[in-house]
Formats: C-alpha cells, structure tokens, sequence
C-alpha cells in the first residue's frame, strides 16, 4: 500500500495542474475539471464487489501513485515505425498525453472541420454530457483532462482523410488523460485511428475518454488499438450517441497493456442508426484484458452488430462483457452479437458474459459466446504441410484473428496490425 | 519405399487397425478400398501422424525410416503427402504464401536452399496446368470459400509443387462432380512417375477409372481382407461389398 491516501493524491496532482493554467482557469474546461474532481472525491474506487467490476481487480491500481508529466521528447525516427506505410492521414501525435506539434502533420484541412489539441475548441458545447458522474475513470479523466484531440465537422461536411492519433507515453509513473471529443454534424463522414503505442517497458496509467456524436445521415470509422507498455495500466470510455439513419463502426483492438480495461457505449438517439462493434484482443503472461461493451436500442428499427474476438495465452485472463438493451419502444431492433475465445493454455481464463435485455417484442436478437482451443484438426492439416507445431498454431491464431483485422476497410491500417500480429506470434509470411 | 508391417492403431480406446500388411514400391499406385468404417481413412490418417490415433504396435517404414518415430511435420518433410478429404479453410493467409513457405520448411529440413518469391511463383505458373489450377484460387485465402471441387483441386496442386514421395488421396472423390473428378483425378495421372508412390483411398470405384491402381486392397474390420489388381475393384463394384463380407465370414470359419 502507498502510505498518501488516493484521495489526497488527486487533490495534490489538481493543485499541480492548476499551477500551470496561465489565466486558464476559469474556463469552462477548468470548471468542468473541478466539477469533476468533486465528483471524483466522493466516489469509491471501484471492487471486485462492484457489478461492473467482478472479474477485473483494479485494486493494484489504486495502490500506485501516478503523476502527471511534462512533456518528453522524441524523434521522428523512433515515430516512424508507428506511423502506418502509404497513407497520408491526418496526424496527430502526444508524448505523456501533450500535442507534440513537430511531429505532427495536420496538412491543410477542407473546410467544415475543426482540429484540435486544445479542448477549449469543445467547450460550450457538450463536451462531458455523455459522461456519468458515478463513474470512477471518467471523472477522473474529466478531473485531470489537459489535452486532447478535438474533430468538428459541420454539417455536409466529407473528411476523406483518415484522422491518426498518436499516443506516445515514455515517462515511467505517469498518468495522462487523453479526452477526445468527436462531433460529426449531419450528413458528414470521418474516419478516426487512436493508437496507443509500446515505446518501452514503462509502468504508466493512461486513462483516457473519447466522446462521439454523430449526426443525421452521418457516418464515424473509429479504430483504436492499443499497444502499451505490459507494465501500463489502460483504461478507456468511449461514449457514443447516434442521431437518425448515423452508422458507427467500431474496431478496437487490445494488444498491450498488463490491466487494461474499455467500456464501449453507444446510445441510438435516432431511427434508423447502426452500430458495428468489432473488437479484438490478444494476451498472454499476467495481462488482463477486459471489454465493456453496451448498445442501448433506445427507438425502434435500429441495427446492431458485434463481434469480438480473443486470444488468451499464458495466464491472461480476459473479460468480455457485452450489453444489448432493447427498450421497450425500440420495435423493430435487430442485434447481433458473438463473442468467440480461444484459449492457448491451462491457465489462461475468459470470463464471457453476453446480456440480451430485452424489453420490445417485435425484434431479432441473437448472441453467442464461445470458448475452445485451436482446432486439432486444423493443426494437423498445416503440420501434414511441413509446419512445425508452434508455427501451425501461430498461422491459425493469426487466421483467427485477421478475420477482425481484415474487416477494417484502411490497407495501411490493416497492414500495420498484420505486421504486429506477425510480430507477436513469432512468424512472417 | 513404404512397408507397413502388422499395424495395429485404435482412437479413444477402441482398436480400428487390426493388423495392417502392406508394401508399396516406387512408381505404384495402391488403392484401399473398403466400406464405411472399415478404417481406410484412420489408416490414411495414421500414416500421415495424426495424434488422435494411438499406435498400439506395428511398423510403417518409408525408405526404411520408422515413421512412427516423427512428428506429422517431419514425415511431410521426408516426403509424405496427405490430400485431406475436408481441407482446411485459413482466413487471410493466400494460398500462394501457405505454400510457398510449406514448402521452404520441407526444403530446408533437406538443407536446400529456400526459393524467393520470384523462383515459387515460377515453380507455381509452372504446375498449374495440371490441375487447370486458376490464379484467382492462389491469390485468395487458403481454401476460403471455395467450392467442393476447388478445394480438392487445391490439394492436388499443394501435392503438384510439394511433390512427395508417398501421396495419399483420403477419399479425395467424395462430393466431386463429374468434372472436377476428371479435373483432380487427370492431375493426379499427370504427377504419377517412376519415383513416387500413391494410395489411393476411395468407397467408390469411378474414381479408379481414371486414376488406375497398379493394386487394390479392400479393407475390412481393420484388416487387408483382399488384395488384387484393378478388376477386383470392378468386382467389389458388381457385387458390393456384402460380397467381401460374405467372404470374410467364410475365410475366418475356413
């Protein structure tokens, strides 16, 4: 145990912060940060005993002490090998969760879109609203949020360019609260990567929260992967809402991290709305990989559909827990949902909880969940090739796991994440 | 080249192979025939070193080395082929990649050099009139979607650039159409040679009529029950395989 009290830690680190406002500080930003904290101080840290909470022990977390960091630097050579081949996406990078301006490329943007670093671009609008103040991580994120990436995109408004954020974390011990606020107005498209990077075995926290509106007729592509260091803890909340006819996909892979832990939500506010939730994980030695997902068909005629995808290796143990909720007015929903494990070893442990609440009684659902091993058959058939046992299993957990992979519809990031799986089972074709 | 001397292989508990005899020279081709269960596709599987199956005794020795003794990967390596009766589809691994780096990991078990891109898919362009193999099907998937008779095509192929010593075809006619079993089967024919050896498992006869065994052993219960040249397989055809049964009876209160 950390002798200062968590609670004291948090109003020393807001003191810290706001030492370093310049004149910042009775933005609305700021007061939304000291809203927060209050909230923050109030609330327990959450437990084994917590609903949301029974299969991922964050206890070790609240034992660590993390800090906010300046900023550090880095090179563009050490960049490039997270910058994805043949694209010029839009880029933004952050070094411990700050805009690190030189190693950006923002190019000239068309117009109707907005880009920011600085959430005060976010402020006055709803920036916070999706938020649940009960909610531990979002709080604290919202209690300490410095920087960010901000996208507006008025109405009418295509932005064929991919957005890639960067993050970057080199600081041993640091904390850093990535608020990402993504606002598409009707009929617009965007595309958004976030990518959270390994650059060292560094312990860290990052806790970020991404917020997404997107509008009538609109369209959001969002992938995020996330590589950190195995010794950073990762915690996310991504919070969408969906007006009329507004299709979301999501893909998010999980590959770094010792404890890592996502909520997914997203809200149909409007007919006609699609959700596409495709989720990857893959994790071995002492990682725990823990997906939060909730769809809430809250109107009638709304798509769903998810599919997740894990491997667990070692003595990982992964969480999925996905949500469909069909409230009483949403006839006319069709959800869909799978999850599908495969476990490499004795211990490796997925605990799968998928939850059709249904409330309307003109609807189509389905859900299934299943955990297995490499199929033997399969095995057989690529060593009766000439394939040793070990690359025999890393083609078909490669075969496995590409089929997620390769539904993202961005070459260059569908080649950056072959490469990684490659990397990560040991064999290149 | 193979000599399988009284094998006895059982799954789960329960003896299926009960004492197989059987040896095959360079340049032969041996059809096992047999009905449903009589073990034809476990002993195809056995050779091959499929790990369900349990070895209880015997021999199966490939230019005299004990098969036994290795893993299915380093039996493929010495040469052995099995064409699966249900082959496996591998999302996002193309057909041409599989192969070539099966076959780099056959060649450099032999210590040969390994081949680049440009020399495989030479080898590739080279084979695939024998199975009128389409580039499509090589840059897709392994086996992703494709249909019965693509499957087994690919399999005939994969042996094409592989080439074994010792091919065995698991019932490779089963769920073929007319054409496509002229297709594989006229492959097949393309690749038999002086240097290497087939078995050729099968229910049915049609398949022989176009691949022609030098031999043909019908299993039953486990065992070689007959052994002939290819009219017995017209034979078993004619009278069905009641007709060995019958037979067996007869030779076991003889």
């Amino acid at each position: 145990m950390n002798n200062i009290d968590i609670k004291e830690w948090y109003k020393s680190e807001f003191a810290n912060l706001e030492k370093n406002l310049n004149g910042e500080s009775s933005s609305e930003v700021h007061l939304q940060r000291k809203y927060s904290l209050e909230k923050l101080l109030a609330l327990p840290f959450p437990t084994l005993k917590d609903e949301d909470w029974r299969y991922t022990d964050v206890s070790s977390l609240n034992d660590k002490r993390f800090s906010a960091t300046g900023k550090a630097k880095i090179s563009k050579e050490a960049l490039r090998k997270y910058l994805f081949k043949k694209s010029e996406y839009i880029t933004l990078v952050y070094v411990n969760g700050l805009f690190d301006e030189k190693n950006s490329q923002l190019g000239s943007l068309p117009e109707g879109v907005t880009l920011s670093h600085s959430l005060s671009a976010a402020s006055g609008k709803t920036l916070g609203s999706t938020l649940d103040t009960a909610n531990y991580f979002s709080m604290l994120n919202s209690a300490f949020m410095n920087q960010g990436t901000v996208l507006q995109l008025k109405k009418n408004t295509v932005l064929e360019t991919p957005v890639y954020i960067l993050h970057v974390t080199t600081t041993e011990n640091a904390a850093i609260y990535p608020r990402n606020y993504i606002m598409l107005e009707d009929n617009s498209q965007a595309t958004v990567i976030e990518n959270y990077v390994r650059t060292s075995d560094a312990e860290y926290f990052t806790n970020s929260v991404t917020e997404i509106f997107v509008g009538e007729n609109s369209q959001l592509t969002h992938v995020r992967i996330q590589d950190e260091s195995l010794n950073a803890y990762f915690v996310n909340n991504t919070q969408v809402r969906q007006k009329q006819n507004a299709v979301y996909t999501s893909y998010n892979i999980s590959f770094g991290s010792r404890l890592s832990r996502t909520d997914l939500q997203t809200h149909f506010e409007g007919q006609n709305g699609e959700s596409h939730l495709y989720g990857l994980y893959i994790a071995g030695g002492e990682q725990l990989v823990d997906n939060h997902t909730m769809i809430d068909h809250a109107v009638p005629n709304c798509q769903s559909n998810e599919v997740y995808k894990g491997v667990l290796a070692g003595n990982a143990r992964g969480v999925f827990n996905g949500k469909v909720l069909v409230r009483p007015d949403a006839q006319k929903t069709a959800a869909f949902q799978q999850n599908k494990n495969i476990l490499l070893s004795e211990t490796a442990l997925v605990d799968t909880k998928p939850q059709l609440e249904i409330f309307a009684d003109d609807v189509k659902c389905s859900h299934g969940a299943t955990v297995g091993q490499l199929d033997e058959n399969a095995l057989f058939y690529l060593r009766s090739r000439g394939f040793g046992k070990d690359l025999a299993r890393s083609i078909l957990i490669f075969a496995f796991a590409e089929d997620v992979v390769r539904s993202i519809k961005l070459a260059p990031v569908v080649e950056y994440l072959e490469g990684k799986l490659n990397e990560k089972l040991n064999f290149n074709f | 080249m193979l000599v399988i001397k009284d094998l006895h292989a059982a799954v789960n508990g329960r003896e299926i192979l009960k004492g197989i005899n059987l040896t095959i020279n360079k340049g032969e081709v041996h059809a096992i025939m047999g009905p449903n269960g009589s073990g034809k596709s476990t002993l195809a599987s056995v050779i091959a070193g499929k790990e369900d199956y349990e070895v209880l005794s015997g021999e199966i020795l490939l230019d005299g080395k004990n098969l036994l003794d290795l893993a299915p990967e380093d039996r493929a390596r010495e040469g052995v082929f099995l064409a699966f009766q249900y082959p496996i589809e591998i999302p996002g691994v193309s057909n041409t990649n599989l192969l070539k780096n099966a076959l780099n990991e056959i060649r450099k078990y032999k210590g040969q050099e390994q081949l680049d891109t440009m020399e495989f898919l030479k080898l590739v362009k080279s084979k695939m009139p024998i199975v009128e193999m389409q580039q499509n099907l090589l840059s897709r998937s392994v086996n992703e979607g494709f249909s019965g008779g693509e499957k087994k095509r690919n399999e005939i192929f994969q042996m094409a650039v592989l080439e074994p010593k010792l091919a065995i075809l698991d019932e490779t006619d089963s769920g073929l159409d007319i054409d496509a079993l002229r297709i594989v089967a006229g492959g097949v024919q393309k690749l038999r040679s002086n240097d290497n050896a087939f078995i050729v498992v099968t229910h049915y006869q049609r398949l022989l009529n176009y691949i022609v065994p030098d031999f043909v052993h019908v299993l039953s219960a486990g065992k070689i029950v007959k052994s002939g040249t290819k009219e017995l397989a017209l034979e078993l055809e004619e009278r069905g395989y009641d007709w060995i049964k019958q037979h067996e009876t007869e030779f076991v209160a003889g």
